[in-house]
């Protein structure tokens, strides 16, 4: 006659149950917490793209503003709606060889530019435009 | 022995127990369901707004596009941004629908003149939660603009300044305010004169002290730094601070660099930091021809190369990498040098182009996609000669050359910016400031100025005001357009 063992019944589904559980928390868990990260991703890339357009901005009115007066100096601040744009002090002098730096903020993304202006007038010619991440051009 | 007390037997407790677990189980995939629903949502919604923000960053830079062919093709209002047939942004509509159930339109206001506000705006509604818009503002100015330039058919002499004595002035920079002018010295010139032009009418002498020692040649002012040629053997290059133009002496001499040889200085022009100085021809080994300079610290000109080339460079002009030289070489009036690299100056492939007949090249204007050449006067030539250089640096034929008769030797040369006037200074006794029309090649003149003060022996075009300034032997002549538009469409 066999010994009887022990009687615990059940107690292997109820273990997987827990588990499975867990395993199906964790992933619902990731699954909503992606989801926010995504929406908020959604968000920072609107603010951030609205960033580039205020320092675009900027550097349209300056580089109207030079063509104006070559004596232009810069150094102004520009308040929008949903942020703001910089415009540093304007280098060199007179109508060619030029730098001009610019950096436009909305809601806590910044993004910067340095243009190399080599003639003003009569046709503004530019060297290069480009966005980068901190300004060296630019006092 | 112990004995397992044998529960007592509950007839139908399992199926409750099964229910009730089935109950709990449902509850609890329900919710892991709806949970999953939700991030899968605020997912897809995450989407939907990077992809409408993409598209109104789109619609923007379709404006800039518009704004990059013509500033006045952008309109006020509210208007769709479309690619058309031809691959143009184009303004078409009150907004553009995507496939994809996304409307953009972008709507453009007027803030002053020539200065635009463009603000884009993207909808879409996907569904029950998958709704929104995405709004972006931006700045649009008429910088790309050509300039404005008058009609030249109809030229007035504004004003101007005629010395009591005969200076024989030469070449002349402008600079803001100021007008720099040489002259010789050899009938009583002071080598350099520099005149207020604030009133362009009545342009008043400053600095009447300053004495240059000696001939002045060809001069270029940028900053606050003027860059002259001379006729002192020991420093044919000098650079001068003119930071304050009404009181220029001596000691604003910042450097001076001695060409090998003696007063072979012949022409310059500026790039950037790089001086590029053309000289007179030399057999002499280590006199060459062209030269390039670090101006970078105007104190400290320093040498960057040297070219060796057959022929005196009258006049060097500028465009992209190449150096166009008015040239001495009776194969090769028009000279093409490579300066993509000023630190090792090359002829270019091809090495120019051969004009009829051995005239020597005296002064070269390059404007766009044509390069201009003036000769010494040819009574078997027509001093004048158009290259089309749109196609290519080097001209070749077809198209061109375009050839006009000038009566007299070319002494300055300009074009305005939109290639649609050549002006040319001559020793034409009754013509000495001729305006031909370049625009379609058949090169009519269109005007031209008697000056009574001598050969026209230099000149400028200057695009800011859209003038021009003549140079005689005795006077510095100031002269301004009919009103606009030009005369070429």
């Amino acid at each position: 006659m066999h010994p009887r063992t022990p009687d615990h019944p059940g107690y292997i589904f109820l273990i997987s149950i827990l588990v499975t559980g867990a395993i199906v928390t964790a992933t619902t868990i990731s699954i909503l917490l992606l989801g926010l990260a995504a929406e908020r991703s959604g968000f920072a890339v609107v603010r951030s793209t609205q960033a580039l357009e205020y320092a675009r901005a900027c550097t349209e009115r300056a580089l109207r503003r030079l063509r104006l007066n070559t004596a232009y100096a810069g150094a102004e601040t520009f308040t929008f709606s949903q942020g703001s744009c910089t415009i540093r002090a304007i280098g060199g002098s007179g109508n060619v060889s030029r730098t001009l730096c610019t950096e436009g903020s909305s809601g806590g993304a910044i993004r910067r530019f340095e243009v190399n202006v080599n003639e003003l007038l009569p046709f503004t010619r530019i060297e290069h435009w480009r966005e980068v991440a901190s300004i060296t051009l630019c006092p | 022995m112990l004995r397992t007390k044998r529960r007592a037997s509950a007839p139908g407790f399992l199926l409750i127990e099964v229910l009730l677990g089935l109950a709990v189980f449902a509850i609890f995939m329900g919710g892991i369901g709806l949970t999953i629903l939700l991030g899968q949502d605020t997912t897809v919604a995450g989407g939907d707004r990077i992809r409408a923000a993409a598209l109104t960053e789109q619609a923007l830079e379709g404006a800039r596009n518009i704004r990059d062919d013509d500033f006045n093709r952008l309109t006020t209002g509210s208007h769709g941004i479309v690619i058309n047939s031809s691959g143009q942004w184009v303004m078409s509509g009150s907004a553009v629908r995507t496939t994809d159930g996304y409307r953009t339109f972008v709507t453009i206001s007027t803030v002053s003149g020539g200065w635009l506000q463009v603000v884009a705006r993207t909808d879409w509604k996907h569904g029950r939660g998958r709704s929104g818009s995405v709004l972006l503002t931006g700045e649009i100015t008429n910088w790309r603009n050509a300039p404005n330039v008058g009609n030249w058919s109809s030229l007035t002499l504004e004003g101007g300044y005629t010395d009591a004595g005969t200076p024989l002035f030469n070449d002349i920079a402008v600079l803001g305010n100021y007008a720099y002018v040489s002259s010789e010295t050899s009938a009583g010139g002071v080598g350099l004169y520099v005149f207020d032009i604030s009133n362009l009418a009545s342009p008043t002498r400053v600095s009447s002290a300053f004495f240059l020692g000696t001939a002045g040649y060809q001069l270029i002012a940028a900053g606050t730094t003027l860059y002259i040629l001379t006729g002192d053997v020991n420093g044919e290059l000098r650079a001068y601070d003119i930071s304050a133009p009404t009181s220029l002496d001596g000691s604003d001499l910042l450097d001076d660099y001695n060409l090998p040889g003696s007063g072979l200085g012949a022409s310059l022009t500026l790039d950037g930091t790089t001086l590029y100085v053309g000289a007179r021809e030399s057999g002499a080994a280590s006199r060459d021809e062209l030269y390039s300079f670090d101006v970078t610290n105007p104190s400290a000109i320093s040498l960057r190369d040297s070219l060796n080339d057959t022929g005196t460079n009258a006049d060097i002009a500028l465009s992209g990498t190449s150096a166009y030289l008015a040239s001495s070489m009776d194969s090769m009036e028009l000279r093409l040098a490579d300066v993509e690299n000023p630190a090792d100056l090359r002829i270019a492939s091809g090495g120019g182009y051969n004009v009829t007949d051995v005239q020597d090249g005296n002064d070269i204007a390059v404007t766009g996609t044509s390069a201009l050449l003036g000769r010494v006067n040819g009574s078997a030539i027509e001093e004048l000669v158009l290259f089309d250089i749109g196609r290519n640096p080097l001209p070749t034929s077809p198209p061109g050359p375009w050839y006009y008769e000038v009566g007299g030797g070319v002494h300055g040369l300009a074009m305005d910016p939109t290639e649609c006037y050549a002006f040319l200074a001559s020793d034409f006794d009754s013509e000495e400031l001729q305006v031909v029309r370049i625009q379609d090649h058949a090169l009519p003149e269109v005007s031209y100025y008697d000056a009574a003060t001598g050969a026209g022996r230099g000149l400028l075009y200057e695009g800011i005001r859209d003038r021009v300034f003549l140079l005689t032997n005795r006077s510095v002549h100031i002269f301004r357009p009919g009103a606009l538009p030009s005369g070429c469409p």
